[in-house]
């Protein structure tokens, strides 16, 4: 599965900003995302009833496709855990407050968890296969993966990606991990995945894994890596978040090898490994030396919430 | 390949269990009444929270992950956990959790000092794994949210899995149980029929609301070598496609529709003139009944299968549509019936008459339509 486009919206300045990976640090990190010009990808009326992480959607899809010199994906799938969560609660609060009257449906109609991956298709006139994915902290990768199956089906390109929504009252991380150390963010992360590398190929996405109700994340991921055959040594670098459930297996992990901590570059919400893969994308495609070390192979650990594991391998095409 | 359909199960306002959904259809019975706390319509599971706890073991659970849990362990049946046998679970829904979090943010907004980040741990997500930790499984655990075509997509994309090589057996299906939020969201689109909905009838006047949940347990020949479980029928072709035309209307000249029928039925290696039944989506709504009978004449031509909405039995089931649908059709070959539409009067185009009484007839191909919110259309083959 070959990654020939990438765009994210993040805490940090990531969008159009090629080489990113190298400026940005735990204290570079925004209290809002860094948002583009949206009058560029998304009209101003259709603007005014969407969500901001629909908004930041609309752009970095429209991004990878212009990325792609506008090709036609043949299919667009989200990952996305809160969904539409702002609409859903101000229609809970629409309800309260209109008791026996009349409601307006406006926030209904676009409450539902796959409103961003219809609306993509609306603002791309894309009539292709079109899904999405909710399952917490693997939502992301579940995505990815439905994405490697359409590729390996013979679809061309699929248009993938992870987008969150702020809300502190509604489905917060906070209460679900139940820990202070989290700093609840959100943003969007798009890719266009393929068959064949294209002119602006970044890498490739050689394996994926979800596990949920994770027994054994070591022997999870040691047998992952065996299936792909690589010694841990080959990998030069861990992408991570997870070291808040303070498990030794992770700790022992990230500590003999390269790896940074994600989840301090963007903060905590159930699909940053999106933005984990588009960093990951533009270490391999700036060519870089992190730590000093060649960058060729980067493995991404998902270890968000401690039930659920799941791992990225990726590598500069032609490996 | 072969993919066996080896398991069904299902609980709607039709009944707990298979048995007591098929003598519902069977004997023309709908189950959609009159509800005095809701004041409107719907089709209800005729048994409460605490009642489904009882019979399932679980405490303080979602009705979503009670429902699911009747009906994935209906279908999973004697299966068993096996090594060999790469497994997984995909099910689907629209309200998760909502159900439980819209009465703890209605306290809420009535008092902030409230502590509602404790009760925000219900998604949607959250009640698949619980599901799945019901028959002791872990790792490929995935939900899938499309509103109205939910659960055939999950049921398409455990298809898929198991094309790909990638996994043995699948256990899929949908969910979903009546929420305040969707009846008045339902009710603010001016399609809820206060009466029992009248799919394809000239004079219907929209959708009512139902709950439920549906799995089926599909196999390929090497897990069913190995757990010996009877083969039902074949899940033989699939489609999805988007509509793109509005968020919430069906474009009236059923493009989607249309699209995923023939992806569908090409899918299956069949001619259309091969499909004895198709159970459409029909939700009874004006828009929806009108687009889909179009995309039926752009398929079928002139020359129309037979065809009814099991939707006036069991309501619009919303995620769980797709999947407890899918039951119907599968049962539809295994009791070679094909079940009819009921409250139906007067078409609005004599082409488009449906089945109205239980036809007993040769059923070898059945087609499944579910269509939802964000032009999400799919369609599903069932074979004997």
């Amino acid at each position: 599965m070959y990654l020939n486009a990438h765009s994210t919206i993040s805490f940090q300045d990531t969008f159009r900003k090629k080489g990113y990976s190298a400026s940005i640090s735990p204290e570079t990190i925004n209290t809002e995302p860094y948002h583009p010009d949206y009058d560029q990808f998304v009209h101003i009326m259709m603007r005014r009833r969407m969500s901001d992480a629909m908004k930041m959607s609309a752009a970095c899809a429209k991004d990878c496709v212009e990325q792609m010199k506008g090709i036609q994906p043949d299919g667009i799938i989200l990952g996305t855990s809160t969904g539409s969560s702002a609409h859903t609660k101000n229609f809970i609060e629409t309800i309260n407050a209109a008791g026996d009257k009349a409601i307006s449906p406006t926030s209904f109609i676009t409450s539902t968890h796959n409103t961003i991956a219809g609306q993509l298709s609306l603002l791309l006139e894309n009539r292709g296969y079109n899904i999405t994915h909710t399952q917490n902290s693997l939502s992301f990768e579940h995505a990815l993966f439905d994405a490697h199956v359409c590729l390996k089906e013979g679809m061309e390109h699929i248009l993938v990606g992870s987008a969150e929504e702020k809300e502190n009252t509604l489905f917060s991380l906070r209460s679900k991990i139940g820990t202070k150390e989290l700093n609840v963010s959100h943003g969007a992360s798009f890719f266009i995945v393929s068959r064949e590398p294209g002119e602006n190929n970044a890498c490739e996405i050689i394996d994926l894994l979800c596990h949920s109700l994770v027994s054994d994340p070591l022997l999870a991921l040691s047998n992952f890596l065996a299936k792909n055959r690589r010694d841990p040594e080959t990998i030069d670098l861990v992408l991570y978040t997870g070291d808040h459930n303070r498990k030794a297996w992770l700790e022992t992990f990230i500590a003999d090898r390269n790896s940074i901590n994600y989840g301090k570059l963007c903060g905590d919400f159930m699909t940053n490994s999106g933005f984990a893969l588009d960093m990951a994308a533009d270490i391999l495609s700036s060519d870089e030396n992190i730590k000093g070390k060649k960058t060729d192979t980067i493995l991404i650990i998902n270890y968000l919430d401690e039930n659920n594991l799941g791992l990225i391998l990726l590598g500069k095409t032609n490996q | 390949m072969k993919i066996g359909v080896t398991g069904t199960g299902v609980i709607s306002s039709l009944g707990k269990n298979l048995d007591e959904n098929i003598k519902s259809l069977e004997s023309g019975i709908s189950g959609i009444t009159y509800s005095q706390k809701y004041r409107l319509k719907v089709g209800q599971v005729a048994l409460s929270n605490k009642e489904l706890e009882l019979i399932t073991g679980l405490q303080n659970a979602s009705r979503t992950t009670l429902l699911g849990v009747m009906a994935a362990q209906e279908a999973w049946g004697n299966s068993k956990i096996d090594k060999a046998i790469r497994t997984g679970i995909i099910s689907s829904t629209s309200v998760g959790g909502l159900d439980k979090m819209e009465q703890h943010y209605l306290t809420y907004l009535k008092d902030p000092s409230y502590p509602i980040e404790k009760y925000m741990i219900y998604e949607n997500g959250g009640t698949t794994e619980k599901i799945a930790a019901s028959l002791g499984m872990e790792g490929f655990i995935d939900t899938i949210s499309t509103a109205c075509s939910s659960g055939a997509n999950s049921i398409m994309y455990g298809a898929r899995l198991i094309k790909a090589g990638i996994l043995d057996r699948v256990l899929v299906g949908g969910v979903d149980p009546i929420s305040t939020f969707n009846l008045k969201g339902f009710s603010s689109l001016m399609i809820y029929d206060q009466e029992i909905c009248k799919p394809f009838d000239k004079n219907r006047n929209g959708l009512n609301m139902g709950e439920g949940a549906g799995f089926i347990l599909l196999e390929n020949e090497h897990s069913i070598a190995r757990s010996k479980n009877n083969v039902i029928c074949e899940i033989k072709g699939w489609g999805n496609a988007t509509d793109a035309y509005h968020q919430t209307a069906s474009s009236p000249e059923g493009i989607g529709a249309t699209i995923t029928m023939q992806q569908a039925i090409r899918k299956a290696g069949l001619d259309p003139e091969m499909i004895d039944y198709v159970n459409m989506h029909g939700t009874g709504t004006e828009n929806n009944d009108l687009s889909e009978t179009t995309a039926l004449r752009n398929v079928f031509k002139e020359d129309l299968p037979f065809f009814s909405s099991t939707k006036g039995f069991t309501g619009h089931t919303l995620a769980a549509s797709g999947a407890i649908e899918a039951v119907f059709s599968i049962e539809s070959i295994r009791h070679q019936i094909v079940w009819p539409n009921c409250n139906f009067h007067e078409p609005f185009d004599p082409l488009f008459t449906p089945v109205l009484h239980p036809l007993r007839t040769e059923v070898k191909n059945v087609l499944s339509n579910s269509f939802g919110f964000g032009g999400n259309c799919t369609s599903l083959i069932f074979s004997a």
